[in-house]
């Protein structure tokens, strides 16, 4: 009789012990949204019951940028309470410290929120495992830029947070003492910027390639050189896309140019140098980072840490070409960011895609990017001059081909995508005089076509 | 009689009993945390899955033949070997360390303490320190404009030349600490009536070193070679950190998670997981063998 007591409790203590760490939902990053969900005394208690009623519901949101959870996202949850008085509660998971691949992890584990970042490694093939479509293609596409990007099927799966314009972050001050005030505007005033800035000892770009999501703008150009919105779904078919005068080749030769001239940063290969690029740019140390607009706040918050005004920093169309005009515009390329998404297995799913849409529609401008909106979307009130320049003209890409990350694998060259190849095959080889490698990569391309 | 050998026979049940109830949690445990990941990973390496939901195909061994066709994966190994020297090299400078440590010095516990520290540390914190040591301008070049050093001050991480040399050299700072405090332990557990009886007979540090030290941690030399072998190649967090293993600096980690994650080939690096699971294998019965003999013979 003792044996059995002392197994019952043994028994008893191990399954005590297992699931201890057992909770539901939440998890360390995880807060509620109102004022509702720590409720005190009698009102516990008389909430208690309503708690447990149908019209009560719960939803979870997965977002970064938690820094900005009481400022930013906190105020749009609310709002969306006052919408919808049945929402008691979104629960919110920062996901500021998960990388992508934990993210796919927690998709393929089935843990994640009712509206939910999208982690931009996951295959757009895969979209449909987890999340539920917004919309048709079609739909989604008119109302929001890039709203048909993530698409399986015709159907939308991705809600985007916000687009940015991809183009060149410059402190007015070291064009006002090296290139004579003159921000270029065509190519040649740009080479001849650099050469001076060179001379005196600026680091002219800040590529951030150590990282490697930074290069992404430097692969985008050749989208915007190439004259062609769709030019990123040309490559499928085209066994060499790095072959002479393609823009790709275009585009990075003039990566390569920079890297021989030495316009780069000195150590183009260690990684996580961004704030150090953004400081190096506000002290006049670098004059050009080019990115997209949603880096002009940090870099203007970095510039008034300095003492310097906000306008010290601009923005710029990269000046790709000679010949600006109206009639021979500089393209510049509204770039998408990044998309959010509801579980397709959420209890509450028409709540969850109101909710998404109502996120999404909000986010943008305090995160330093435009709206998403294509009626109404309003602009960072520092970018609203791009408007009235009458040799800009700016586009948005198509979605890219579900094809184009699968061929990449293939090739392993993550064109259109991280783009770390630009590092390998023509920064570093022409750091150190030697010619980028064309052949190399399109050699690998072509394993496509055998 | 009868009755003893019954009790004996139920007292000998119950504590099998017992026993199989206590193993029972961390045999499940361990069958399904390390086993079944493992024999998963096996499987998946026979396939080409592109991770979470998507259909797979049977594709042979073919995975494993692209690790040795494939040249970006080829060149890891050739990485590694930054490391394994610098493994080495760990040994080296952590026995010397031991063997000084070993003595009655005074302040010796601060000593151990300092050279114990880096390993304690977390490896990205490591390396993002090194970040800034490294970087143009950074720890090191001021530490050599001081030294008047100045002409031989390289892009550290910038330079291929010079990039895998600044990440082993990472590794063997962050590892000496570990090294060390196991041959201490071991050099402890030598009676001190040995190295009595030596002075006595007169022989000096080296004599002493070769004769009486070196014969009884051999064993352990023989473990941390091994590990410096097989850290060699599944080194990650050093060059993820550092480089996001540009620059030449791929280990066969680094590959290993930019082929599943960058590029969806969840099969390719189940096969490399296999691999370097393999490698360490090898290595250890490698090391077994040749470590058993030798302490087989030293008992004779």
């Amino acid at each position: 009789m003792k044996k059995k007591l002392l197994y019952s409790i043994m028994a008893g203590m191990i399954s005590a012990g297992l699931l201890t760490g057992c909770q539901s939902g939440t998890s360390e990053n995880s807060q509620p949204s109102s004022t509702e969900a720590e409720p005190s005394g009698n009102e516990a208690a008389s909430e208690t019951g309503a708690a447990t009623s149908q019209r009560d519901v719960t939803l979870s949101l997965g977002f970064h940028m938690n820094e900005k959870y009481d400022d930013v996202i906190l105020p749009i949850i609310q709002e969306f309470q006052k919408l919808h008085p049945e929402v008691k509660e979104v629960t919110f998971t920062g996901l500021s410290s998960v990388t992508d691949e934990q993210q796919v992890t927690r998709l393929t584990g089935g843990q994640y929120e009712d509206v939910v970042l999208i982690p931009s490694i996951l295959l757009p093939s895969e979209l449909p495992n987890y999340f539920a479509p917004l919309g048709t293609t079609e739909e989604m596409a008119e109302k929001y830029y890039y709203g048909d990007y993530l698409q399986v099927d015709g159907q939308s799966y991705g809600c985007p947070i916000g687009v940015v314009y991809e183009g060149i972050i410059y402190n007015q001050d070291v064009l006002d003492q090296y290139c004579d005030g003159i921000v270029p505007k065509t190519l040649d005033e740009l080479m001849d910027c650099c050469e001076k800035l060179h001379e005196n000892g600026i680091t002219c770009f800040y590529t951030n390639a150590g990282s490697v999501w930074p290069m992404r703008y430097w692969d985008n150009l050749a989208i915007t050189m190439s004259g062609d919105n769709d030019y990123a779904n040309k490559i499928l078919t085209t066994e060499e896309p790095w072959a002479e005068g393609t823009p790709l080749r275009q585009a990075d030769d003039l990566l390569a140019q920079f890297a021989k001239n030495g316009w780069l940063e000195a150590d183009v290969v260690s990684a996580n140098q961004w704030d150090v690029s953004l400081a190096s740019l506000a002290s006049g140390d670098t004059a050009f980072i080019f990115t997209g607009t949603w880096a002009l706040s940090q870099a203007q918050d970095n510039a008034e840490a300095l003492g310097l005004p906000r306008e010290t920093i601009g923005f710029m169309p990269f000046p790709y070409k000679n010949d600006v005009s109206a009639d021979n515009p500089l393209k510049l390329r509204i770039a998408q960011d990044l998309f959010m998404a509801v579980n397709k297995n959420t209890e509450h799913m028409e709540l969850a895609q109101e909710f998404v849409r109502f996120f999404c529609e909000r986010i943008s401008l305090p995160l330093g990017m435009n709206e998403t909106m294509i009626d109404g979307g309003q602009n960072q009130p520092e970018l609203e001059f791009l408007s009235s320049l009458d040799y800009v003209e700016m586009y948005t890409s198509p979605a890219k081909d579900n094809r184009l990350q699968e061929m990449a694998a293939v090739a392993e060259i993550d064109v259109f995508a991280y783009d770390g190849y630009l590092l390998d095959y023509i920064m570093i080889p022409s750091l150190n005089g030697e010619e980028p490698q064309y052949d190399k990569l399109n050699e690998l391309w072509g394993k496509n076509f055998k | 009689m009868t009755n003893q050998k019954k009790l004996g026979k139920k007292r000998e049940q119950q504590k099998r009993r017992t026993i199989v109830l206590f193993l029972i949690i961390p045999l499940f445990f361990l069958l399904y945390f390390t086993i079944y990941p493992i024999a998963k990973m096996l499987f998946y390496s026979l396939t080409d899955w592109k991770g979470s939901a998507s259909p797979y195909q049977f594709v042979g061994f073919s995975n494993y033949l692209n690790i040795f066709a494939t040249e970006s994966y080829r060149n890891v190994f050739f990485t590694g070997s930054y490391y394994l020297g610098a493994g080495l090299i760990q040994q080296v400078i952590s026995l010397f360390l031991a063997v000084v440590m070993n003595k009655k010095i005074q302040g010796s516990g601060i000593f151990k303490g300092i050279i114990f520290f880096p390993f304690i540390m977390n490896g990205v914190a490591v390396a993002m320190v090194f970040r800034m040591f490294y970087q143009v301008n950074g720890g090191l070049d001021t530490l050599m404009n001081i030294m008047g050093m100045q002409d031989y001050i390289k892009i550290w991480i910038g330079n291929p030349k010079t990039c895998n040399y600044a990440l082993a050299l990472v590794y063997l700072w962050k590892n000496v600490g570990y090294s060390f405090l196991i041959y201490l332990g071991t050099m402890q557990s030598i009676p001190a009536e040995y190295y009595d009886a030596a002075s006595i007979d007169g022989a000096g540090m080296w004599a002493q070193f070769t004769a009486i030290t070196f014969p009884n941690i051999k064993m352990i030399v023989g473990l941390m070679a091994t590990l410096s072998i097989v850290n060699s190649i599944a080194i990650f967090d050093i060059p993820y950190v550092l480089t996001n293993g540009k620059n030449g600096s791929n280990t066969f980690s680094t590959t290993l998670i930019e082929t599943a994650f960058t590029y969806n080939k969840y099969g390719q690096a189940c096969a490399m997981a296999i691999c370097v699971l393999a490698i360490a294998g090898v290595v250890m019965v490698f090391k077994n063998i040749v470590f058993k003999e030798e302490n087989e013979n030293s008992y004779e």
